[in-house]
């Protein structure tokens, strides 16, 4: 599988309901410090670890992820992140676990997929 | 002792490098049909050429970065692929209408026909940029840019009404017998033949080139600072020699020769010799620097390796991109198109494709992953706000005044 | 303990790629993971996919106008050459020694290193006379 036949996939839910586009995949690093999770036949040890699938970034509104302003701090020039953050308003994190099926161009979540809001950790 | 010759040579060097084919032709252009009334975009374009040059030089200088590695980063492929080609081809037309107006320099200087000195010039550059060291080709050539100082000397020696010129400058007025979209329209190439992509793509190139530090970039934010006003004042002042001489004859500025008119009928033929050394200079300059700049565009959107500090086999595909831009653009002349013409059309376009290449160096620019504590302050992000705006008001406005005007006919 | 996150198309794709000399390789164009079932119900117990290599080449086409090349037309460099993730991505290896380079050495060894001063090397056949004569062949 390629990160591309993931990325700007329509995310539903068990219903079938859109919940958004996927904008990004979360990958997080293992330190390798656990080796009956290494995926057979991987025998060389990463500098950096296993980059194992977390979870995806989903925005409602949009399939353009821009600059990432709706994933940082970065709140400058003020008008340009208020901007895309607003483009972005409801991004939500599903995890990888919670995936039910994949289908060419859409992703499925099972029944009581759990979603983190996005930009809600930003403002503080 | 080097220390201030380093400083006065980067200084002159900005200044040869604040003009090319784009400021010989529209501005002499723009001042035989509105006299000084434009003059008020030059600052504009000067004010945002300085911004917009000096922060992508911080961003490559900070972050090792160079600017289309960036654009291509943070606008994905597709948009950047758009603007990569929006870029390349304008590139492609300035370098095409710069290696048009050494031609042409050339030819008033020589007599013999453009269609000779196209291949030579183009040999040349490209000869330039397969030996010369990159510091040489950034500061020699430029300064002999300076010799346009004569088109100052012009004006002064043409002993205008300086009150009434100074109410073109303060007062802007359209005359009667042009329109106001045609106005709009020069205001828009004037704005872009200040803001020219190639510049930026170049200076922040240079960045890598020279491997600058952090007191360099203090030190090239002077030259900057200090050298563009005074290229825009020399600008300005080709627009004055024609508002004095042509204006009043309606005489509408359609070639080089128009342009240097008013310097020969006033300063004779050593102050036209001068002028015509520093339009060879001018446009030989920003000739490399555009040659250069479509080979960096393409070898920094697909990652390839570039630039003048390493060996032509080094970086490959950067130098056989370089050679094959050069023979597309000899032959893009050789068809007999009027350089000037493209140098008109290539001025409208570079205003019309600013904001894809301007929005990713501001975001950047404030993003400490890349710059660390050397992000935007609260001031010149405010400048670079105003400029956004401003950029995507030329930028929208450029094609429909284009065909209301008919490309300002 | 707090895992590193990596936002693939904010932290990976698109970005530079240097050799273990900082040389410019490519740029990350795509991912590949380990396979997951397509088409398929999933239980949630199956190992989450992991980054195998980063893809480079025309799947870069494929990204701007859609569609999927054949799997043996990608370049691949593997992810354990990979030893950070920064403004670019820094790899362990010579970038002479990954196929996605054979283009830069192909045009390298034909074209550009038979243009006399090519090299950088200041022989014999950089003597004027000699260089002029040639670099005009070089030129086409």
């Amino acid at each position: 599988m390629n990160l591309g036949d993931l990325l700007d996939s329509r995310v539903l839910d068990d219903s079938g309901r859109r919940l958004g586009f996927i904008i990004d995949v979360r990958f997080l690093l293992d330190e390798d410090d656990d080796p009956a999770a290494e995926p057979p036949g991987e025998t060389v040890a990463s500098p950096l670890g296993t980059a194992r699938l977390d979870s995806l970034v989903v925005s409602p509104h949009t399939r353009t992820s821009f600059m990432g302003y709706e994933r940082s701090n970065v709140s400058a020039p003020i008008f340009i992140a208020r901007l895309l953050r607003w483009r972005h308003r409801g991004s939500q994190l599903l995890q990888w676990v919670d995936v039910a099926r994949l289908e060419p161009g859409v992703v499925r979540m099972r029944r009581g997929y759990r979603a983190e809001e996005l930009t809600d950790q930003l403002d503080e | 002792m080097t220390k201030v010759l380093g400083l006065l040579l980067g200084l002159l060097t900005a200044i040869g490098g604040f003009i090319d084919i784009g400021d010989l032709v529209v501005e002499a252009e723009v001042g035989s049909r509105f006299g000084l009334s434009l003059a008020w975009v030059v600052i504009v374009g000067l004010i945002g050429v300085c911004i917009f040059v000096q922060m992508s030089g911080r961003v490559t200088a900070v972050s090792k970065r160079a600017t289309f590695e960036i654009i291509r980063e943070r606008l994905g492929p597709r948009i950047g692929a758009a603007n990569l080609g929006a870029s390349f081809l304008i590139n492609l037309l300035t370098l095409s209408a710069e290696i048009g107006g050494i031609a042409l320099s050339l030819q008033l200087a020589s007599s013999v026909s453009p269609f000779l000195w196209i291949p030579l010039a183009a040999f040349a550059i490209w000869l330039v940029i397969w030996r010369v060291k990159f510091s040489v080709l950034q500061n020699v050539v430029p300064l002999f840019g300076l010799a346009l100082v004569g088109f100052g000397v012009a004006v002064f020696l043409l002993s205008p009404d300086w009150g009434a010129l100074l109410r073109q400058v303060a007062q802007p007025r359209v005359s009667p017998d042009e329109h106001v979209s045609t106005y709009w329209y020069f205001a828009v190439s004037l704005f872009g033949s200040a803001m020219t992509p190639y510049q930026v793509t170049f200076y922040s190139s240079a960045a890598v080139e020279e491997k600058w530090s952090a007191e360099q970039i203090t030190r090239s934010r002077l030259n900057v600072l200090m050298g563009y006003p005074v290229g825009a004042l020399i600008s300005i002042s080709i627009a004055a020699c024609a508002a004095i001489v042509l204006m009043p004859h309606h005489v509408n500025v359609s070639s080089l020769t128009q342009t240097v008119l008013p310097v020969a009928q006033v300063g004779g033929v050593l102050l036209l010799a001068v002028v015509l050394v520093g339009m060879v200079a001018a446009t030989f300059g920003a000739a490399l620097e555009s040659t250069l700049a479509s080979g960096y565009t393409i070898a920094q959107f697909f990652g390839w390796s570039w630039g003048k500090f390493r060996k032509p086999r080094e970086a490959a595909r950067f130098h056989l991109t370089i050679i094959i831009t050069l023979l597309i653009g000899i032959g893009v002349l050789m068809t007999g198109v009027d350089p000037v013409q493209v140098t008109e059309i290539a001025v409208v376009f570079s205003a019309i494709a600013l904001p894809l290449t301007y929005l990713p160096i501001l975001v950047v620019a404030n993003d400490p992953s890349y710059m660390g504590d050397r992000v935007n302050g609260r001031v010149l992000n405010g400048f670079a706000m105003v400029y956004l705006v401003i950029v995507l008001v030329a930028s929208v406005a450029g094609v429909p005044l284009m065909i209301i005007t008919g490309a300002g006919a | 303990m707090i895992k590193r996150v990596i936002d693939a198309r904010l932290h990976l794709l698109d970005r530079q790629v240097l050799d273990r000399n900082g040389i410019p390789i490519s740029t990350v164009a795509d991912l590949e993971l380990t396979d997951v079932p397509f088409e398929q119900e999933l239980t949630g117990s199956e190992p989450a996919p992991v980054i195998v290599n980063l893809l480079s080449g025309p799947v870069l086409a494929t990204r701007v106008f859609g569609g999927r090349p054949p799997s043996s037309r990608w370049y691949r460099i593997p992810w354990n050459a990979i030893t950070e993730i920064g403004v670019a991505v820094d790899l362990a290896v010579e970038g002479d020694t990954l196929d996605v380079t054979w283009v830069e050495r192909w045009i390298r060894d034909r074209v550009i290193g038979r243009i006399p001063g090519g090299s950088g090397k200041r022989s014999a056949s950089d003597r004027p006379d000699v260089r002029a004569e040639r670099t005009e062949g070089g030129d086409t």
